[in-house]
């Protein structure tokens, strides 16, 4: 199942040896993935194609799906809502060295944009800003094993250390690059969770839809109504094949410090994409890692900027996306769409205890990891496939290594993602 | 939290596990692998091998999440969370509390009667470790100064003895004993430069070990036991680099094999009896734990249909000790034994709940 769909042919299959960052490449690309959005109805196939999974019911205008949808304009309303996040930051400004709980409840800071909840550092949620504030209150022991994931405490001291202006304009950008993905987080929960889109939804964002005549013509109620219609039924577990794999398993290495699980899981994820690896030193000066660990807002950040796995052939900007409220089915539904039908990689963030994970020999602290496979193993438990970064041996001598490639019981990695305090992914 | 049941399935189950599939496959796409797809759990006739059928276990709840870390014994149950743990008297009494040392966090935490230990390990690249001994009976903790621990690794303790990893001469690792009533303790066997051990098991009938060196991309792995002068000495049985589990029993030795590297969490365990290797099936590595006199190690669901079971090795037969009410989706922590006593966290789409029982 190696990369199947991929075809001399196809121009974006065979990507010189560096491919430029995401966004140009989604650009360079744009007439192409158009003239397959707009090309006549295709079934959706088990065959590998990479096409963008379009609506494809009727004769209207059709919905792109989550992978396929792009940014979408900063509407005057989102920019109130960021403007008045970013104010409550600056008005209740608190000291690096308050406790925890001062410090999450002053962090804990939400927008909402059009429906949907994006919370700083945490991402796209249902939870409140009151649940979030408890989680971030919740610290990681200070004596657990740790692999290189930004843990709360420090998160919220990183954040509180920088000037009024700096963390202004770190949150602004955040903020501001989950507005214009709040699309993609409405198809992601319509196609994963079932949730119904609004019956305005695609006069409101019509990078969602899939022709550009239905974009330019979307001051049409009509239009935008007949591409709702349009909106392609969900795919379930039992449309995707038995099992299925991307990128190839020889790019992986181990984590070189204790502490860059972020930066080898993104060596990985670039890796795959460009087919050359760079230096985990450069990687953690990308995602401005420190001895404290990576901020999964800055993974996400990182694919999105410097890969193509969030171009619109492939998953579509990336975004942090909390599964506190998936059940096991949804969350694997989500991996099986992103690995089939985006073809690009999963940041899975899961915590790192024996329990989950038994190959190691003691629990640790929250985690990066690269997912890359899922086996829906009929007759059996499903399987998901990823890059492990953590090289256990190479800083103790009381855990053997182990393979960078695993397979292993899909509950286990749900149970082991939902442990964590921010449970979400990467997507 | 679920109610409580008592005893599950005691059906003897001879298992005649599928050893096989091949190793680290490149590219391989994720095909079920013998031991996953062989009926290694139907219930067959004997061997003509003496095989006593296993007493149930009356599994009761603990009374506690199943995600915290819950240790029961006869008259203390430990109740370790990072920062501390807490030994609770079974009878009427005051609980001990023994909190981290700063800047670590709870790691092993080992009971036996009265007597308890509790290492605390740091993160980072820390080498050294710490740990303490405690006389419950007068709350008294006692640090444990020589050998110096190593930092975190396997811990293992039976009746009055403990083992334990300690940094030797040159930084070396190695394996030091101490009588946990009086603290005499002493250096033991070090592994070579670029090896290491793990998986430490003990119990009536000895103490098992995982020796491991260096090699990429993966440890090459060779389950031990040690002798009576407390040098290890290498299992005959397991193929060669394989071994995962190990752990003396009243026949033998009881180990487990991981047939592909890249299905790390998948074992077949395996039991020599008297010198005969006879195959127990399929489970999950890194759970054997020996608990009075007996060996149990946890077996995920091979089919949606399938409870995580615990499974009993009484070192001629194989049983089902334990049941979770879930299936499918359901897997078991690790098992905690202490005084002939089983604590098993069990999780699962049909909810989660923690378990205890008396082996013996």
């Amino acid at each position: 199942m190696f990369l199947s769909a991929r075809t001399p042919a196809d121009p974006r299959r065979t990507p010189p040896p560096q491919r430029r960052p995401g966004r140009a490449v989604a650009a360079g690309l744009g007439a192409l993935v158009l003239l397959v959005t707009t090309a006549p109805l295709l079934p959706d196939d088990r065959t590998g194609s990479t096409a963008p999974d379009v609506a494809l019911q009727g004769s209207g205008p059709a919905l792109r799906t989550s992978g396929a949808v792009g940014p979408g304009a900063v509407t005057p309303e989102m920019q109130a809502e960021i403007d008045r996040v970013v104010s409550e930051g600056t008005a209740s400004r608190v000291s690096a060295r308050s406790s925890t709980g001062t410090l999450a409840t002053a962090a804990a800071r939400c927008a909402t944009f059009d429906g949907q909840r994006y919370c700083l550092g945490l991402g796209w949620t249902t939870a409140s800003e009151r649940e979030v504030a408890g989680r971030l209150a919740g610290t990681t022991p200070a004596g657990r094993e740790r692999t290189g994931d930004l843990d709360p405490a420090a998160a919220l001291r990183q954040r509180a250390r920088l000037t009024p202006t700096a963390r202004a304009a770190a949150e602004r950008a955040e903020l501001t690059a989950a507005a214009r993905s709040v699309a993609k987080v409405w198809l992601l929960r319509h196609e994963i969770q079932g949730v119904p889109l609004p019956a305005d939804f695609a006069r409101r964002h019509p990078e969602a839809l899939a022709s550009t005549q239905a974009r330019d013509t979307t001051t049409t109620e009509t239009t935008a109504e007949t591409a709702l219609a349009a909106a392609s039924k969900p795919k379930k577990a039992a449309d995707y094949p038995e099992s299925s794999q991307i990128l190839r398993q020889k790019q992986v290495r181990p984590q070189q410090r204790y502490y860059w699980c972020g930066p080898a899981t993104a060596q990985m994820i670039g890796w795959g994409w460009s087919g050359s690896r760079r230096g985990q030193s450069y990687w953690a000066d990308q995602l401005g890692t420190t001895t404290a660990g990576t901020a999964i807002t800055d993974m996400v950040r990182v694919v999105n900027e410097t890969t193509g796995w969030g171009g619109e052939d492939y998953a579509g900007e990336y975004i942090v996306l909390d599964i506190g409220d998936f059940s096991f089915k949804q969350w694997y539904l989500l991996m099986m769409r992103h690995v089939h039908d985006y073809k690009a990689p999963v940041v899975l963030h899961p915590v790192l205890l024996k329990q989950y994970f038994p190959y190691l020999d003691d629990d640790a602290s929250g985690h990066f990891q690269v997912g890359r496979g899922f086996d829906q193993n009929p007759g059996g438990r499903p399987k998901i496939g990823y890059f492990e970064p953590w090289d256990q041996s190479k800083f103790d001598p009381s855990e053997p290594r182990i393979a960078r490639t695993q397979w292993q019981n899909a509950y286990k990695s749900f149970r082991a993602n939902k442990a964590h305090f921010q449970h979400n992914v990467g997507v | 939290m679920l109610p409580v049941r008592t005893t599950l399935a005691a059906a003897l189950l001879l298992v005649l596990g599928a050893c096989g599939g091949g190793a680290d496959e490149p590219d391989a796409t994720p095909s079920p692998t013998p031991e996953e797809t062989s009926a290694t759990e139907s219930p067959t006739e004997g061997t003509g091998t003496a095989a006593p059928e296993a007493g149930p276990l009356d599994w009761q709840s603990t009374g506690h999440s199943p995600e915290d870390r819950v240790v029961r014994g006869t008259a203390w149950t430990a109740v370790a969370s990072e920062a501390e743990v807490r030994f609770e008297p079974t009878g009427d009494g005051e609980p001990v509390v023994v909190p981290a040392v700063e800047g670590r966090s709870v790691d092993a935490v080992l009971l036996e009667g009265d007597s308890a230990v509790v290492s605390f390990a740091a993160g980072g690249e820390t080498m050294t470790g710490e740990a303490v001994r405690v006389d419950l009976a007068t709350a008294s903790p006692v640090e444990i100064v020589t050998p110096e621990p190593a930092n975190g690794g396997s811990w293992a303790m039976h009746a009055d003895s403990l083992w334990y990893p300690s940094r030797g001469e040159g930084g070396a690792y190695c394996l030091a004993t101490l009588a946990v009533s009086d603290g005499n303790g002493e250096d033991g066997w070090c592994a070579p430069q670029r090896t290491g051990f793990s998986n430490l098991t003990a119990g009536e009938h000895g103490v098992g070990l995982l020796t491991f060196d260096d090699t990429r991309p993966v440890a090459c792995r060779t389950a031990h036991v040690l002798d009576e002068a407390g040098e290890p000495r290498p299992v005959e049985g397991p193929a060669e680099c394989k071994a995962w589990d190990v752990a003396p029993t009243a026949t033998g030795v009881i180990w487990s094999e991981v047939p592909r590297e890249q299905r790390q969490e998948i074992a077949t365990f395996h039991a020599s009896v008297d010198g005969a290797v006879q195959e127990l099936g399929r489970g999950t590595t890194g759970t054997l734990v020996p608990c009075g006199g007996d060996a149990f190690f946890v077996r995920d669901p091979l089919r949606r249909t399938d409870p995580a079971r615990l499974m009993r090795w009484d070192g001629t037969a194989v049983s089902v000790a334990y049941e979770s009410e879930s299936t499918g989706n359901a897997f078991l922590g690790e098992p905690e034994c202490a005084d002939g006593i089983l604590t098993v966290s069990s999780f699962g789409e049909a909810g989660d709940e923690q378990v205890w029982a008396q082996v013996s």
